[in-house]
């Protein structure tokens, strides 16, 4: 189990600045505990995942006598091109 | 017919009586548009109503119905849409100041399939600011309000949709939930929500939250008008690529036949812990009179499921805070404190984490499924609570979020749909939730339809809405 997380609001400041956003002392402090909650319980993960545990591919497969209409060809649970996300909209 | 007797027709029967020429859509409009200008100041479910557009769509409508028929089972009825959806020529803003003026030139797949159904567009909804969050108050047209208690909060994000179906200021509405947004305002308003499985639906021309979690689906105010509200937008869609190539079918094709027959699981572990009392007792009630109606009970363990919502939360954080980068960087100010927060933590979560969570989904996906070998369709409650009051701190922590119970559906990519199941003791609505095989929605349909049928929960009214 990795150790407790404890970050400072400088680290996050710093770490922001990185990224272009603006992030002042109140701020980061606000942040602070609910970035240290999320990111202590996502180091849980590393223990509970076994090795051969592969992302989710975007759909569930269909499964069932009913998932989808009768007489149907073999459905494909993704349309070709499925690794990109649709393109953002609107552009920011 | 007495007054608000349209206004809270379903849209099914709605749609026969147009067809039959008994009613005509301009009639309907126009109830509701009366209706919108009296009740809606003190709700705040609509943010543009499009009257005068509305009137021309539903006396072309009617020409055309009497002329040539009725397309289909919506042909003339009134739709309104979360303000997320892309509609040519009327603004969409996704309820930001940073969208403020913005106006598509091109509908939402979605809403192109329903001009196609006939339906009559009256307006865009209130949501929670970019579908951020599950309040719908926003910082900058203040707070959509509970038609059961003025003082609490509809839900969220699609809060305005809730409201709106719940106080007869719309037949139809369509909804998005990347974390519960379409079945926590339907809990919380007392309306039916579906979200349908990931990839049943385009979201070609929905702003996004979260790529891979972002659902669209139907809300209304019985199951049957759902299941209608489906069959018009489900399908493939080539320019959405995560849209699946899997036929719709006619979603109410088995609606009526009962819950004889069906399984339901009932997962006590998690969906049952941390609720309040009075949602404990409907739920509880709403899965023996599902029993009574002939469905068999099984026991339902997901070991992971307990995982769900932080996993959610990373990838949907992750996500969004790419979404939105440019704008964090450039307007982040123009944001609500909380939006812009949950946005500004998306900014601090390594790739690593990000893929851990994608594997954790893998893992609860395959245990919902395991379960879903078992049983035909899993039973719990929508919301651990009622609504809170409008202003109440609302926390994104696992064991205290108000929507820790719909995550891991948005998570496993299952259909799930919430309708009314009764009410607290105080008056407010309790949404029981039910959870499907993958594309499976019609048995989810056909469960959700069997309690309707058995219950009168869905017919009540808001006090003041008649």
């Amino acid at each position: 189990m990795p150790d407790a997380l404890h970050l400072t609001e400088t680290f996050l400041i710093e770490l922001a600045r990185t990224r272009g956003l603006a992030l002042d002392p109140a701020r980061a402090a606000a942040l602070c505990p609910q970035v240290e909650s999320l990111l202590g319980r996502l180091a849980r993960f590393a223990d509970l995942l076994p090795a051969d545990t592969v992302p989710a591919p975007p759909a569930p497969v269909p499964s069932g006598p009913n998932s989808f209409a009768p007489g149907s060809s073999a459905p494909n649970p993704s349309a070709p091109g499925s690794s990109a996300p649709p393109a953002p909209h609107p552009a920011p | 017919m007495s007054a608000g007797a349209l206004a809270f027709l379903s849209a099914a029967e709605l749609g026969r009586r147009i067809a039959r020429g008994e009613v005509s859509p301009v009639e309907v409009v126009g109830e509701l548009l009366g209706r919108i200008e009296r009740l809606d100041p003190g709700l705040g479910s609509y943010l543009l109503v499009t009257g005068a557009r509305a009137l021309d769509e539903a006396r072309a409508a009617g020409t055309e119905i009497a002329a040539r028929g009725a397309r289909g089972p919506l042909h003339g009825v009134p739709v309104a849409l979360k303000d997320l959806f892309d509609t040519a020529g009327v603004r969409t803003t996704a309820g930001s100041k940073i969208l403020a003026d913005r106006v598509p030139a091109r509908d939402a797949a979605v809403v192109e399939r329903l001009r196609a159904a006939g339906v009559v567009l009256l307006g865009k909804l209130a949501m929670h600011e970019f579908a951020y969050g599950t309040t719908t108050t926003s910082p900058h047209r203040g707070a959509c309000r509970n038609p059961w208690d003025r003082a609490r909060v509809p839900g969220g994000s699609s809060g305005g949709s809730g409201a709106a179906l719940a106080a007869g200021l719309a037949h139809l509405s369509l909804g998005t939930d990347t974390g519960g947004s379409i079945r926590i305002p339907a809990s919380a308003c007392g309306v039916v929500g579906l979200k349908p499985t990931f990839g049943r639906v385009s979201r070609r021309g929905v702003i996004p939250l979260a790529w891979s979690l972002d659902h669209v689906g139907p809300m209304a105010r019985t199951v049957e008008d759902a299941a209608l509200l489906l069959n018009a937008i489900a399908g493939p869609d080539p320019e959405d690529p995560w849209c699946a190539d899997v036929p719709a079918g006619d979603f109410t094709r088995d609606l009526e036949r009962g819950a004889r027959g069906l399984t339901i699981g009932v997962p006590e572990r998690y969906f049952f812990e941390g609720l309040e009392p009075d949602v404990a007792a409907a739920v509880r009630a709403a899965v023996a009179t599902l029993g009574q109606e002939g469905a068999r009970r099984t026991a339902a363990e997901m070991p992971h499921v307990t995982e769900a919502h932080t996993a959610l939360h990373a990838i949907l954080a992750a996500e969004a805070g790419a979404y939105h980068a440019p704008w964090l960087r450039t307007r982040a100010e123009d944001y609500g404190e909380d939006v812009r927060r949950a946005l500004e933590l998306g900014h601090f979560i390594p790739a690593v984490e990000y893929v851990n969570a994608r594997r954790m989904q893998q893992i609860v996906r395959e245990e919902f499924v395991a379960a879903l070998r078992e049983a035909d369709v899993l039973v719990a409650p929508s919301l651990p609570r009622t609504p809170p009051a409008i202003g109440e701190p609302m926390s994104r922590e696992p064991g205290r979020a108000w929507n820790r119970l719909m995550t891991p559906a948005n998570l496993t990519g299952l259909p799930a749909i919430s309708l009314p199941c009764g009410f607290d003791r105080a008056g407010l609505p309790v949404g029981l939730q039910i959870i499907g095989r993958p594309f499976d929605e019609a048995t989810v349909l056909r469960a959700a339809r069997a309690f309707e049928r058995a219950t009168d929960w869905h017919e009540r009214r808001p006090p003041g809405t008649g």
